[in-house]
């Protein structure tokens, strides 16, 4: 059990390394999936894009800010 | 060639083997250069056959459109990485990497081991060596595989171009690394780095946003306007943070004086 964790950190240590960019890009894609499958949302689907671009910015500002904040 | 494959690879390939190229010249001049150069082949080796076996995999059963939404996905956590590391070092808030200090550090640890036999096979140096190569270059077979099998229509051209670039990036550092007989101290590795996290970014983002069903304007030339806005936000990002680089160097300077 110990082993599969340490390999797991491993890995997400090796693509990713940062919870909180991993949430945000996770929570910008689960959204735009959102606009495609939730029919109230769907008139956002032209501005999919700059939400996407957005998302994932504001996960990066996010990871910098607790770096300042520790 | 495929530009949009090996330019990443081989930036990417420059900063990993310069680092890798740091342990082998060590382990070289301390231990010996058989053992040194043997670890180094046999990572090498290893490194070629991830990228055929996991390359060939990709190329042969995943179609295109599933591979950029997956790769574009890690591309960008990958990506963001490096902006990261890149971002906090040009604000003061990490220190650079320092191969000369690196180099130094590890030559003294080596030596403290003592007992070397400049002529004999060494299972310690080998298996140094052939870690940090290994270690270093996981992250250029990923770039190799990724890039290569997603920016081409034809992704066995892509992974070519990209081990092209890979390959051309490593043949770059080596030469340097006997012309100068040390660390890589004049390679750039931050700006480096900071390029490589923009291009894995912007493309992460582009083929991630086309597999979720977004239908960028202007379609392939979007990407500039990517790449526009990651180099304008990682310019705020720096002015934003550079204040508390300096406070946070004033309060290790403060503290060093007591």
């Amino acid at each position: 059990m110990k082993f599969i964790k340490h390999a797991l950190k491993e890995v997400f240590d090796f693509f990713c390394g940062d919870w909180r960019i991993f949430w945000g890009v996770a929570i910008s894609i689960a959204l735009i999936e959102a606009f495609h499958k939730v029919s109230a949302l769907a008139g956002l689907i032209p501005y999919a894009g700059i939400i996407f671009v957005i998302g994932v910015s504001l996960s990066l500002v996010l990871a910098l800010k607790r770096e300042i904040t520790h | 060639m495929v530009w949009s494959s090996a330019l990443p690879s081989f930036l990417a390939s420059m900063v990993e083997f310069v680092k890798a190229l740091t342990i082998v010249l060590v382990v070289g001049v301390t231990i010996n250069w058989k053992s040194s150069l043997l670890g180094a082949a046999a990572a090498t080796l290893t490194l070629a056959a991830l990228v055929a076996i996991f390359g060939s995999t990709l190329v042969l059963f995943i179609p295109i459109e599933v591979l950029r939404l997956v790769i574009g996905i890690i591309l960008v956590l990958f990506g963001m990485q490096w902006l990261k590391k890149a971002l906090l070092r040009y604000s003061g808030l990490k220190a650079l990497h320092d191969e000369a200090a690196i180099y130094e550090e590890e030559m003294r640890e080596l030596k403290a081991r003592g007992e070397i036999d400049p002529g004999k096979f060494n299972g310690f140096g080998f298996l140094t060596s052939y870690k940090s190569v290994l270690l270093e270059g996981l992250e250029v077979a990923f770039i190799v595989i990724t890039f290569g099998a997603t920016a081409a229509t034809n992704k066995i051209d892509g992974i070519w171009s990209a081990t092209e670039g890979a390959l051309l990036a490593c043949l770059v550092v080596v030469v340097l690394g006997l012309v100068i007989r040390g660390p890589l101290t004049k390679i750039p590795e931050n700006t480096l780095k900071f390029i490589v996290g923009i291009m894995l970014v912007v493309f992460g983002t582009f083929w991630a946003g086309e597999g979720l069903g977004i239908e960028w304007p202007y379609e392939d030339l979007f990407l500039l306007v990517l790449v526009a806005f990651n180099l304008a936000l990682s310019g705020v990002i720096v002015w934003w943070l550079k204040p508390h680089g300096a406070a946070q160097k004033k309060l290790k300077s403060q503290a060093g004086g007591i």
